[in-house]
């Protein structure tokens, strides 16, 4: 059975469900996109379909292309399929690499989408925009899968990007709300940063080694063809994955934006900030975890901004009031420990982490909505009773301690209020010193608005003054008339 | 000298070509929806606008070009009843630059200048492209441009004359050479703060005026990234400036088309900000790739600038289109036209098959460049495209002999030999090599 299966396992089924794991769910949201545009409105029930065949197609092919790699006796698969472009000696190739690790996340994806799909076909029911849901979990899917068998950097780049945009997207899914919006570009913001921390990553590893691929460069599979990197070089390339890491994995300082990004409905919420797209950043340092042995400083860093995420995104959620926003904390609060035991070398205890973490916070969100009922479901399936509060170690803590810390845990840590000091702010200062106020302004209550740097927050108008009846001064005697 | 000496069918005019039929259609679309001008009148000005575009980017003639230029200023006057200042100031610019080079530094043909290069007087070389670089910056800062609808999206003219004339000057200027590409980078961070501001105080604007921001803020990023990748001198920048001048017209056309609706097509719109910001799959992040490897080739901190102002151009940009879907208040999305969804299709094309578009660019880049470059980029098939003997031509010209026309048709073997890449560009030994499809 096995010396079957190990035939199967040839390239050209290797070939085809690679094929099939990449295009199937462009495919699928290239065609939503194409009725949407052309004004076609389909059913519900085939836009349902489309999308589940497309990226539960993908996911399956995924999944049997991991299987069957992990027969294999090197247990890879690690092919260049085309090149894209070339000018000079620079090419860009379509490659793929898969491992045991980039089997654990197609294994995570597989699980996940599926049931993603198919639960929000019922979930946005008669939604306005159900068909552009469709197309951007179509989007968030090719750029997952792009991302995590990607033979190079250069691709994960490429599903990076795509798993970015259409999440943000998504969190700007109910645009006729200026709170969505708004969030959807911080996080936009967020998230540009983190890709242009992974372009600079891509681009100098082209400058250093003149390569990208996961193989050659890391020497993941070949111990002995490690890329002849200095401690600068792999310092300077750790810290550019890690800002990258940071930014798509909710890490401190940039942690709270998994709050802003709840707005959103509740499946894409699960999709990009309780399993696939939260652990991106965790995979990617997973990825290039062979780098961190050259760099001692930037294993420091990763470890740190791991746990102190872990402890400042933890102690947050114990605070919050809402069951979503409780959830992304505590998903960025573990992503901090993955990170954590990465620094430190644990990158199979990791990997397992990872796994086992996507998969229970996608049953946690989709069933947030119904949180209330599932614990009174819960305690009456116990026999009912009067509710205990359980022990929490922070009793143990002195009372003022206790105090500050539930504070500190209120606001965050003040890493919103540290962000906006010292980027957001100047950021907006210096541009308000390019451009002038234009002359055909929009008056407001008759006046002219002046300047401010919060988007989408016009001034106050000054309430209109009471009338007051005054009577007219009384004619002087003698006056002319 | 003839008509065929005069005009050129080169790669870099195919390059130009779709950029004018962008342009051409959308001045023409522009007429019909303002009904200035009657309908065929509209189409025949958009025909003229394509026509002299593609006429400029085939000349070989200084002067021809600058005659072209003035049918444009006069042919915009005719069609809007009025002058533009922005207009004037740039044929001016770049009228200047071509008279030194033709009458002070003696060079009569575009084909001619980058074997003539190192000829040129170093004080006309310097003044050439402080002209034409200045042309440039006018062309692309966004000032005033909000109340000038009529302005091109891509500024092809001035672009085309940087290209013909900077470009292949600038190798040997390397003073001009080194300033020009700063500036530009200087240039992208201006417009791009000033796209954030625009976008911070989306409610301070009525609707047309924010759109108008937007646009024209946007085309000053994209365009400054397409001056800078030029400027450079690298050739892999080079190549994806080119790129990006085509990325930066589909974006900005569908982004205007898309924005100056009644009723937004949101999705669309958003499209639109993909294409701008480069999203992987359009045409901008081929484009953005090379560029930002080409100038990590040269000047990392310069490739350090661009990817920043990348991404504060791209949080501005979306920062700006949500507020303007904000403020609209609209729930309901129209349907795109032709118009938003041809530079899309484009767009997408060039994104996912993007291998002949690249070498397209390959050859227009090494058609403004050195003959080596042509030769080692491109191999011999490039070489039919340009003068093979270029240095004899100039020599001949400036001692007033006549120029040697069957240069043009000069066998391969007249051109120098191929040169090996440095040593530091050879890929390594010990790092294994790939298996590929053929492998198998």
């Amino acid at each position: 059975m096995i010396d079957a299966l190990r035939l199967l396992a040839g390239l050209p089924l290797l070939h085809l469900l690679t094929s099939l794991t990449l295009l199937l769910p462009a495919a699928g949201a290239l065609l939503l996109m194409l009725l949407s545009i052309s004004g076609v409105k389909p059913h519900e029930r085939w836009v349902a379909v489309v999308s589940s065949v497309t990226v539960s197609g993908a996911a399956i092919s995924a999944l049997l292309l991991a299987a069957l790699t992990m027969l294999r006796p090197s247990h890879e698969f690690d092919e260049v399929l085309w090149t894209m472009y070339s000018v000079g000696t620079y090419r860009m190739d379509v490659s793929i690499f898969v491992d045991p690790l980039s089997a654990t996340l197609i294994a995570l994806g597989a699980c996940v989408i599926p049931v993603l799909a198919r639960f929000s076909g019922r979930y946005l029911h008669r939604d306005p925009g159900y068909v552009r849901f469709f197309v951007l979990v179509g989007v968030a899917t090719t750029g997952f899968f792009w991302f995590v068998i990607g033979g190079s950097v250069d691709m994960a780049f490429f599903g990076w990007e795509l798993l970015g945009l259409s999440s943000v997207l998504l969190v700007a899914f109910f645009w006729d709300r200026p709170e969505t919006v708004v969030s959807s570009g911080r996080i936009f913001a967020t998230y540009r940063v983190a890709d242009i921390a992974l372009l600079s990553g891509v681009v100098l590893l082209h400058h250093y080694v003149h390569d990208s691929s996961w193989a050659t460069v890391f020497g993941v599979g070949h111990p002995g063809h490690t890329a002849h990197l200095g401690t600068v070089a792999a310092t300077v390339l750790s810290l550019a994955f890690l800002l990258a890491a940071i930014g798509k994995s909710a890490q401190a300082p940039v942690s709270a934006y998994v709050l802003r990004a709840m707005e959103g409905p509740t499946p894409s919420s699960a999709l990009f900030y309780g399993t696939l797209s939260i652990h991106g950043g965790v995979y990617l340092m997973l990825r290039v975890s062979p780098l961190l042995e050259h760099a001692p400083i930037a294993r420091v860093a990763v470890v740190t901004v791991g746990l102190v995420t872990a402890v400042t995104s933890g102690l947050s959620s114990r605070v919050r009031a809402d069951a979503k926003g409780a959830l992304a904390l505590a998903t960025s609060a573990q992503a901090g420990l993955m990170l954590a035991e990465t620094g430190l070398g644990f990158t199979t205890f990791a990997t397992i982490h990872l796994l086992a973490h996507g998969l229970l916070r996608l049953g946690q969100f989709l069933r947030s909505p119904s949180w209330l009922e599932d614990a009174q479901l819960r305690r009456r399936a116990l026999g009912g009773g009067t509710f205990r509060a359980p022990f929490y170690a922070e009793r143990l803590l002195p009372a003022p301690i206790r105090d500050a810390l539930y504070a500190a845990a209120l606001s965050r840590f003040g890493f919103d209020g540290l962000i906006s000091r010292l980027f957001a702010r100047p950021l907006a200062r210096i541009a308000h010193l390019t451009s002038s106020p234009r002359p055909r302004l929009r008056p407001v209550g008759g006046q002219r608005i002046a300047h401010s740097v919060f988007p989408l927050r016009a001034p106050e108008v000054p309430a209109p003054t009471p009338r007051i009846s005054v009577p007219p001064p009384a004619p002087r005697p003698g006056a002319a008339v | 000298m003839n008509f065929e000496s005069l005009f050129v069918v080169d790669a870099f005019f195919w390059f130009v070509v779709p950029i004018a039929i962008l342009e051409g259609v959308r001045s023409a679309r522009s007429e019909v929806l303002l009904a200035r001008h009657s309908y065929s009148q509209s189409v025949v000005f958009g025909a003229v606008e394509a026509v002299l575009l593609m006429a400029a980017a085939s000349t070989t003639s200084p002067l021809v070009f600058v005659g072209l230029g003035v049918l444009r200023v006069l042919a915009a006057r005719w069609r809007d009843g009025r002058g533009w200042w922005r207009g004037m100031v740039k044929l001016a610019l770049v009228a200047s630059s071509m008279l030194v080079l033709r009458f002070a530094a003696g060079i009569d043909s575009f084909a001619n200048i980058s074997a003539a290069a190192e000829l040129v007087d170093p004080n006309f070389r310097a003044a050439i492209l402080v002209l034409v670089s200045l042309a440039c910056v006018v062309a692309i800062l966004p000032v005033q441009l909000a109340d000038e609808a009529k302005a091109t999206l891509a500024a092809p003219f001035v672009l085309t004359a940087f290209a013909r004339v900077g470009v292949p000057l600038g190798v040997a200027e390397p003073r001009v050479a080194l300033l020009a590409p700063i500036v530009g980078a200087g240039l992208s961070l201006l417009c791009a703060l000033w796209l954030l501001s625009a976008g911070m105080r989306a409610n301070h604007f009525e609707r047309s005026t924010l759109v108008s921001e937007l646009v024209v803020c946007e085309r000053g990023v994209l365009l400054s990234f397409v001056w800078l990748g030029l400027a450079s001198g690298e050739r892999l920048a080079g190549v994806g400036a080119l790129l990006e001048w085509w990325a930066a017209a589909f974006a900005l056309l569908s982004l205007e088309a898309s924005l100056r609706v009644r009723t937004l097509p949101k999705p669309m719109a958003f499209f639109a900000l993909a294409m701008a910001v480069g999203l992987p799959g359009t045409t901008g992040f081929v484009a953005e790739d090379l560029l930002a490897h080409g100038l990590l080739e040269m000047r990392p901190l310069l490739a350090a600038g661009f990817v920043c102002v990348s991404a504060i151009n791209a949080a501005a940009l979306y920062l700006a289109l949500v507020n303007l879907i904000v403020d609209s208040n609209e729930r309901e999305d129209s349907r795109p036209t032709p118009m938003m969804l041809i530079p899309a299709a484009l767009s997408l094309l060039i994104g996912l098959v993007p291998s002949s578009f690249v070498d397209g660019a390959t050859l227009a880049r090494a058609s403004v460049a050195p003959v080596e470059a042509v030769v080692e980029v491109a191999g011999e098939d490039a070489t039919s495209w340009i003068d093979q003997d270029p240095l004899e031509d100039v020599v001949d010209a400036m001692e007033g002999e006549e120029a040697d026309e069957d240069a043009v048709d000069a066998p391969p073997e007249a051109l120098p030999p191929v040169a090996e890449p440095p040593a530091d560009l050879v890929p390594a030994d010990d790092v294994p090599a790939r298996p590929s499809p053929t492998d198998s």
